[in-house]
């Protein structure tokens, strides 16, 4: 997996958080793309579909959930989603949502790693 | 009190246990009296002056007297019997009416024959409508639903389970009498049993105001489990990427210095939300210079933002004598508001002004705004008045308005606020300024 360059797009509104995980994954090589609410995520998926979406749940403007069924409506299951969330029932949530995989937060960068190259094999 | 004790012991009375004749006791009243009858009846017959020699009437009479006798006396006896029943009945009567909680009893097909005050109010039973109630005219109008809100038939209710003869004890279930409001009951049911059954027992406690806070606990308690989460998700991943090398260090640093202080807050707000169970205290007061107060908490605030810019303008001698620590968390906690609820950034305008012997400060944001039809509830304890709309992501646990309005109240002031949906909020403060204030603070300042 680790050969080719995916195109990454990496949703949520804490932008401390957008900036770690740029740090975390600036030397895989995969390309990254931000955005910070579902509504502007939606348009990064216009312009390009990405390999596998990183999403937040809690978010100005559009929420995880609304972009997670806009997406699935529109393009089906294009891109596996992976979700990122503080709740207490993260699975739960993920599964809800149509989510391929999770991510609770707070996780460990190892991890993170794991589950986005498990979610490009997929 | 003297006097308020002998009312109440005239009441004890109602109280007391009778103790009835037995019907052996009666049997043996009737044959004393036939007894002694059978042995007197001669000399009192001659005291009363009836010829002894005339055995007819003699007869006649001894049989008359015996007769009347014991008619008076079982009439007596009768009605000392029926006059305890109705002071007992009217005993239990009056402890099922004064039960608090609702207590109704069923016949085997469902009618309703009894119910006290508390079971009327729950079953939303009118006053002018007296058991016994027929089945159709009382459980048609009734929704019952588990904590769930799972529909739970008739057959599977408590007091149908307890009609075949099984005792439920504090089953959970909601009830919608009148199809308006709904009520949490917690049910036991129990047959009566007499031989065989032929009816039930239910004893209902209204739960709803403990479900409901329930409810809201645990929405807090979620709440505050995510607000940790989000400052520690970057916390942890910034030591990470320190650890491997991949950051550089005064990023990272500003970054969790950053996210400490957002922890700070919330922690800070727990603090003070425990504190509330004792009684609010006043604090120490001493007289300060709000601007100051003002300019210190916007230095400290705007270290914890990136997107946000602050505006301070209005007077710069400002006197007030009030709690510094409590007064600085209201300020900071309104800043803070401005800027959450402002998530794409922006300008923050706080103006400090004085009038009528009152110091102002305002706080204008251009954020989201608070939604008109939730205004009158935002400075309730757990108001969360964004729940359901896309900002509901922003709602932090609902505690800091709470505190702010009572620490406002406490030190002599007052907070309100102007809001427009999508245009934004302005918060102001008020106190009371200190008299001949300036004065003191020039003199404070020469010094």
């Amino acid at each position: 997996v680790s050969d080719k360059n995916f195109d990454i797009l990496i949703v949520d509104d804490d932008p401390d958080l957008l900036r770690v995980i740029e740090l975390a994954l600036n030397q895989t090589g995969h390309h990254l793309r931000f955005a910070e609410d579902g509504k502007e995520a939606l348009e990064r998926v216009q312009e390009k579909m990405p390999d596998v979406i990183l999403l937040d749940m809690r978010m100005p403007v559009m929420s995880g959930w609304e972009f997670a069924r806009e997406f699935r409506n529109h393009h089906g299951r294009a891109a596996p989603i992976v979700v990122m969330t503080a709740a207490e029932d993260s699975e739960i949530r993920a599964k809800e949502i149509g989510a391929d995989a999770y991510l609770g937060k707070p996780f460990d960068l190892s991890h993170l790693h794991e589950v986005i190259e498990d979610a490009l094999v997929r | 009190m003297k006097e308020e004790f002998f009312s109440l012991a005239k009441h004890a009375n109602f109280f007391k246990r009778e103790k009835g004749l037995s019907p052996l006791s009666i049997a043996l009243i009737y044959i004393g009296i036939g007894i002694l009858w059978v042995f007197l009846s001669e000399q009192i017959l001659a005291l009363l002056v009836i010829d002894p020699a005339n055995e007819q009437i003699v007869l006649l009479a001894k049989n008359f007297i015996f007769v009347i006798l014991t008619g008076f006396l079982l009439y007596h006896l009768i009605r000392r019997s029926k006059e305890k029943q109705q002071r007992f009945q009217r005993r239990l009567q009056a402890v099922l009416e004064s039960t608090p909680d609702a207590v109704f009893v069923v016949d085997a097909f469902l009618n309703l024959v009894d119910v006290n005050q508390a079971g009327s109010k729950i079953l939303d039973i009118p006053s002018e409508q007296k058991p016994p109630l027929s089945f159709n005219a009382l459980w048609e109008k009734l929704t019952l639903n588990d904590l769930e809100g799972n529909p739970v038939s008739l057959h599977d209710s408590p007091i149908h389970r307890a009609l075949k003869g099984e005792t439920i004890l504090n089953q959970e279930i909601s009830l919608d009498p009148s199809h308006n409001k709904s009520l949490c009951l917690s049910l036991s049911c129990a047959p009566i049993k007499n031989g065989t059954h032929f009816g039930a027992v239910c004893i209902g406690r209204d739960i709803t105001e403990a479900k409901r806070l329930e409810q809201l606990r645990d929405d807090f308690v979620s709440d505050a489990a995510h607000e940790f989460k989000t400052p520690i998700t970057t916390i942890k991943a910034y030591a990470q990427l320190m650890k491997a090398g991949k950051v550089d260090n005064t990023e990272a640093i500003t970054a969790i210095e950053r996210q400490s202080e957002r922890l700070n807050r919330i922690v800070q707000g727990l603090i003070e939300l425990s504190k509330l169970k004792g009684t609010l205290e006043e604090g120490t007061k001493e007289v300060l210079n709000l601007r100051e107060l003002v300019e210190y908490s916007v230095r400290d605030i705007e270290r914890a933002t990136q997107r946000h810019s602050f505006e301070v303008t209005g007077e710069e001698n400002v006197a007030v004598r009030v709690n510094r620590h409590r007064i600085e968390q209201v300020i900071r906690h309104i800043l803070d508001n401005a800027t959450r609820y402002q998530p794409k950034g922006g300008k923050v305008q706080i103006h400090v002004s004085t009038e009528n012997q009152i110091a102002i400060i305002s706080v204008r944001d251009y954020g989201v705004g608070i939604p008109t039809d939730r205004q009158g509830e935002i400075f309730n304890l757990y108001a969360h008045p964004h729940a359901e709309t896309q900002y509901a992501y922003l709602s932090g646990m609902g505690i800091g308005l709470n505190l702010a309005w009572q620490f406002m109240r406490q030190q002599g002031g007052n907070i309100w606020f102007r809001s427009k949906e999508g245009q934004g909020t302005t918060f102001y403060l008020a106190l009371p300024l200190e008299k001949g204030s300036e004065l003191d603070l020039l003199k404070e300042q020469i010094q």
